[in-house]
């Protein structure tokens, strides 16, 4: 792989006495989807800040697109592109207006946003008011306007918070398409699914700190636990049997009795069903952090 | 280059969210059209009555006694010197001035004819004028006893400050008008740099190429473009631009960058859109007592020059109500100068500071 997009080396960062980022370590590389993933005051907004350069690092280096530590900051911000997780698009203008005001702070004189709202599915409500959209159509203004410089870097924060399964699916596609165009994609989300489906790798962030980051499988198989989950019928016509009654078990498949068990089961004449299970991003967060994501 | 046009766009996206902001559009309307009615309504004539101050606190008793005569007695203050009388006049703390020789009594009862000078503001009415000829009579008359013939002092009378007859309350509040116009534009720039901070869109425009100086200077550039042009329309129908419009316009703008600086500091102060608006009244309101004191010449206290918009008042008035030239407002407008560059940079420090906070 070649020169990271983004390199990010033992960066702290403290709010008066509190440390909200200590010692964060990672890099993204161009076309890579990382997602940046912990509950609500683990240093992700700020980890995201530091990388924009709207606040500089206590200590430690940041490295993004060859500019140390926010550098030439206007020729930063010409290549990247932010999605907040406020929908702080200007209500009173139309969506067609909000990117063409965007597109002229990047300079860029030969914009096509009807393009751009085609993209996102709003070339039909283009003309409206963003007041009048709904929070998905929002949503998908907002992708919009962080694609609008054709950005070397793209942070999004929550990017399909709140939205129908068919917009949120329409937003990853665009997500994905952008990183194979090169796009280092920056995701930091609460939606572990999300962060599963979509990323190439994920960081779990806890107080401040990077407890783990790799490949979702990789951590699933490094710090899950697989297993099965049977159901049964138990209604076989005894006495006290309620009828339709279904027995669930869970069989770990890490244990030397697991060949056995599973033989076992699969004689049974009372099995209903037999599934594979392994264990979620969430459930290796837990195990890790010792809180969950809320 | 490129910066240019990042501040271009900001600029023309603002003003399409004025003219789109339903709270600003109705601040103008309202601004606009109740002052000029106002104007208009109130009456072009001036009000009976005016303030006496007598140099001579020898001829107190006499006065008292003149003034226990009269059905509506004039307020009389005494002063001890000339000077002390003249400086009241040009203040406009007093209407008249009349100041008697000290050796008067001496004279009249001499038969020697005394001089006693007269000063006037520019505005009093010529019929007052005779008024205080017949006091001026009347004295001479009470200090020879009533006794006849009395030789009549010689009365000289001089106008402090450009003579321009009298000036009806309506012209007298065109200060006020333009200085409220001035706040309410103020107001609503506030209301629209707070939205755009709870609204966090300005955090949507410190991650492009954009600088923090376009946004402020954006803001500023606006502000003081929209508060300077109500204002000079509010004069311009009130016919406020007297002889010397140039100077009314540059009192105006500095006015509007006074404000503009006020409304950054509400507007980055404020939580919410009504803690914009008390912050901004409670900066204005201190800002607007020039303005009323302009109403009534001659009763701005010493402290109230220190305001920051008694240059703005005091220029506009001596300028579109008494003719006043450069010359004699320059000292006034290089004060309100100072305080537009300090309420400009503390305007800026706190809405630079928000930003960076975002």
């Amino acid at each position: 792989m070649g020169m990271s997009a983004i390199e990010v080396d033992g960066v702290r960062y403290s709010y008066g006495r509190t440390l909200a980022v200590d010692g964060v370590t990672f890099s993204v590389s161009p076309g890579e989807i990382v997602g940046f993933l912990g509950p609500n005051g683990a240093g992700k907004s700020t980890t995201v800040k530091i990388l924009t350069g709207m606040l500089a690092p206590d200590d430690g280096s940041v490295r993004m697109l060859g500019h140390e530590n926010g550098g030439n900051r206007v020729e930063l911000h010409r290549r990247i592109g932010v999605c907040f997780e406020e929908k702080n698009l200007y209500a009173e203008m139309t969506g067609r207006e909000n990117l063409q005001f965007f597109s002229r702070l990047f300079g860029l004189r030969r914009y096509d946003t009807t393009a751009a709202l085609r993209r996102v599915g709003l070339a039909e409500r283009g003309d409206d008011r963003v007041k009048r959209y709904s929070k998905g159509m929002r949503q998908r203004l907002m992708v919009a306007r962080a694609l609008v410089n054709t950005p070397d870097v793209i942070f999004l924060d929550e990017p399909t918070d709140g939205l129908d399964p068919v917009s949120a699916r329409a937003i990853r596609g665009l997500i994905r398409e952008e990183a194979e165009r090169g796009a280092a994609v920056f995701l930091t989300t609460h939606d572990m699914n999300e962060a599963d489906q979509l990323s190439d790798r994920v960081a779990f962030i806890n107080e401040g700190r990077i407890v783990a980051m790799d490949a979702p499988e990789n951590l699933k198989i490094e710090h899950g636990r697989r297993s099965v989950r049977v159901r049964l019928r138990v209604n076989n016509g005894a006495a006290g049997d309620k009828p339709g009654g279904v027995d669930e078990q869970v069989y770990d498949l890490g244990t030397q009795e697991a060949g056995e068990l599973l033989k076992r089961v699969a004689d049974d004449p009372r099995l209903l069903t037999i599934h594979t299970e392994e264990a979620s991003l969430e459930d290796i967060f837990i195990k890790l952090t010792g809180r969950g994501l809320a | 280059m490129r910066r240019a046009a990042a501040f271009a766009a900001i600029l023309r996206k603002d003003l399409l969210l004025m003219t789109r902001d339903g709270m600003f559009i109705a601040l103008t309307v309202l601004a606009i059209t109740t002052f000029v009615a106002l104007y208009y309504l109130l009456p072009s004539e001036v009000q009976p009555g005016f303030t006496l101050g007598v140099r001579g606190p020898e001829l107190q008793p006499i006065f008292e006694q003149l003034v226990a005569e009269q059905e509506e007695p004039v307020p009389i203050v005494f002063h001890e010197e000339e000077e002390a009388l003249f400086g009241a006049v040009e203040r406009r703390e007093i209407d008249v001035g009349i100041s008697f020789p000290h050796a008067m009594l001496e004279a009249i009862r001499a038969g020697e004819r005394a001089t006693v000078t007269v000063y006037v503001t520019p505005a009093l009415p010529v019929e007052y004028r005779d008024a205080v000829h017949t006091i001026v009579r009347e004295i001479a008359f009470a200090l020879a006893g009533y006794e006849l013939p009395v030789t009549e002092p010689d009365e000289q009378t001089v106008i402090v400050g450009p003579d321009v007859g009298p000036v009806p309350l309506r012209d007298r509040m065109r200060p006020l008008y333009a200085f409220m116009v001035l706040i309410m534009e103020a107001i609503a720039l506030g209301a629209l740099i707070s939205a755009e901070i709870q609204q966090k869109t300005l955090s949507a425009i410190v991650v492009t190429p954009a600088r923090t100086s376009d946004v402020l200077l954006s803001k500023g550039v606006l502000g003081t473009f929209v508060a300077f042009t109500e204002a000079a329309i509010v004069l311009f129908i009130i016919r406020g631009f007297g002889p010397s419009p140039g100077l009314v316009l540059f009192a105006l703008v500095l006015g509007a960058m006074l404000v503009t600086g006020v409304a950054m500091i509400a507007g980055s102060a404020g939580k919410d859109l009504w803690s914009t608006m008390v912050i901004g009244i409670v900066m204005l309101i201190p800002l607007a007592i020039p303005a009323f004191s302009s109403l009534f010449p001659g009763t701005t206290a010493g402290w109230v020059r220190v305001i920051p918009s008694y240059g703005l008042v005091s220029a506009i008035s001596a300028a579109s109500i008494y003719g006043a030239g450069w010359a004699d407002v320059a000292a006034d407008l290089a004060v309100l100068a100072g305080w537009v560059v300090a309420f400009a940079l503390a305007g800026i420090a706190v809405l630079r500071r928000r930003i960076r906070a975002l």
